[in-house]
């Protein structure tokens, strides 16, 4: 386990941090009812819900694409519903989206995907194009790496998701169901993948409607129930 | 932005294009404008006024009323016409058969023809400077080409209200056309952006590409319309009329302008995008 490079110090700030959540969807009906869930850095989460128990609100919440009723929603310290967009933006940059609300950008090639999150951030081009070629060559896209997204299996998809939540070194991850579409040698391997960030200090908060996902190392097991998380 | 344009060739050429006819459109506009007016400009150059003195003054004392001519605003050339100078031209011009009687008893009255500086060609001021004179001792009468001058300025105004119109309208055109495609360009790509909002890409990050195709799109096209004018204008000969054609410097600040115009064309097709 020591081979593993740590990449974000460990330390006991709080990456997510939602108290006392009120969450109504459009049609009135009650989604999350005063949610409290906690990620400390370095920690991750596997969070079960079956189909409908407000997985994708939760993931909405985090990204800022829904505001709770009441409650508030902190993420590396800033109150997601207070924040300015400006600020916002800022926050989802230290995000990295696998799963089906972060597809890929349908007008930009795989490497263009992989390293766009550099691209925002304004890295220099020589840096940029180092990690990407690092990112094709570890999830084996070099040669699909001037392909268009809708030229790929769902496979290739995938892997292009986890490259590019991979190549600014963002301290959370959030994964909606890792294994859907995959097959058990890709899952595996992925899986591997998820074990080395969460011991090089990166947080991932992985939802699942699998009751058997494999729990990684330095993560605890919740359970969407109720309109909260147990 | 490069980007957008090598993947869409088709789209941004089309752009281009109809960009490029309507500033080629106008361009002809601003030519036939400036001509048309420096033609008139020196048709009013040889406007004079005629000032038709009394027949009890003295040649002194017109040669005084010259000097109280002179001092109104707007004179900068005075000529005496005796008598004998009048009754010369009038022989010039109806023949001497119709003088016969007339050479011991010259009818005529003495004039000054009256000249005047550029900015006093108009209407209005023509009018100011012939109720002065005509307010002076021993002037009869003052005459000057008011009906021809009357349409000149009446054309010359018609013909800028229709450049102001034509103008307006084609700088509307060029915001909406270009405005259009952006917005259809923005709508075709809602998913990608908001996959890009999603991993923290700001609006005006966004937006960039289409404000700087929108600078591109505008000064290169109104570059393209004088291109094509300069190259046909250096090619055919204008014998019979002079073309008065735009300084270099008023060509780039239009292009730039243009330039400036497609970035508001771009900021309205991405406005949605912005909010």
């Amino acid at each position: 386990m020591s081979s593993y490079r740590r990449i974000l110090p460990m330390d006991k700030s709080l990456v997510i941090e939602i108290n006392n959540v009120y969450l109504k969807s459009d049609r009135r009906k009650q989604i999350f009812k005063n949610l409290d869930f906690k990620l400390t850095q370095g920690r991750s989460a596997v969070v079960y819900g079956p189909p409908g128990s407000g997985k994708t609100s939760l993931i909405n919440l985090l990204l800022g694409l829904q505001k709770p009723s009441s409650g508030s929603v902190e993420l590396f310290g800033e109150n997601i519903g207070r924040s300015s967009k400006m600020k916002l933006n800022k926050i989802r940059r230290k995000i990295g989206g696998i799963g089906g609300m972060f597809e890929l950008i349908p007008s930009l090639t795989v490497a263009e995907n992989i390293a766009y999150p550099l691209v925002i951030t304004g890295e220099r081009s020589k840096i940029r194009k180092e990690r990407l070629l690092k990112m094709l060559t570890e999830f084996s896209l070099i040669k699909q790496s001037a392909e268009l997204p809708e030229k790929l299996t769902r496979v290739e998809r995938t892997l292009v998701q986890f490259a590019r939540a991979s190549i600014a070194n963002q301290p959370l991850l959030i994964i909606d169901e890792p294994s859907a579409g995959l097959d058990s040698k890709t899952f595996s391997r992925l899986s591997e993948f998820l074990v080395r960030a969460s011991f090089s200090g990166r947080s991932m908060i992985i939802l699942t409607s699998e009751p058997g996902t494999k729990q990684i190392p330095n993560s605890d097991f919740y359970q969407l129930k109720g309109g909260g998380v147990v | 932005m490069l980007r957008n344009i090598y993947r869409n060739p088709g789209t941004s050429l089309g752009s281009l294009l109809s960009l490029t006819l309507l500033f080629l459109l106008f361009d002809i506009f601003w030519i036939s404008a400036d001509t048309s007016d420096r033609f008139y400009s020196s048709l009013l150059s040889d406007l004079q006024m005629h000032a038709y003195l009394s027949e009890s003054l003295t040649d002194s004392s017109a040669a005084l009323l010259s000097s109280d001519l002179t001092e109104i605003e707007g004179i900068n050339a005075i000529q005496l016409v005796s008598k004998e100078m009048a009754r010369r031209e009038l022989a010039t011009l109806v023949g001497t058969d119709l003088l016969i009687g007339y050479d011991n008893n010259n009818p005529l009255p003495r004039s000054y023809i009256l000249g005047f500086e550029p900015g006093y060609l108009t209407v209005s001021k023509m009018e100011k400077i012939e109720s002065e004179i005509i307010s002076l001792p021993n002037i009869d009468k003052v005459e000057y080409s008011r009906q021809w001058l009357q349409k000149a300025e009446f054309t010359r105004s018609i013909v800028l209200k229709i450049g102001l119109a034509l103008g307006g309208l084609i700088m509307l055109t060029t915001l909406i056309t270009f405005g259009n495609s952006v917005r259809l360009m923005t709508r075709a790509r809602a998913v990608g952006f908001t996959q890009m909002r999603l991993l923290g890409a700001g609006r005006m990050f966004l937006a960039m590409p289409f404000l700087l195709e929108g600078f591109l799109m505008g000064s290169v096209s109104a570059a393209l319309g004088w291109g094509t004018i300069i190259y046909f204008y250096n090619r055919i000969a204008f014998r019979q009329l002079e073309i008065v054609m735009p300084t270099m410097e008023e060509i780039v600040l239009f292009c730039l302008a243009m330039g400036a115009l497609g970035i508001l064309s771009g900021f309205v097709g991405v406005r949605k995008l912005l909010k």
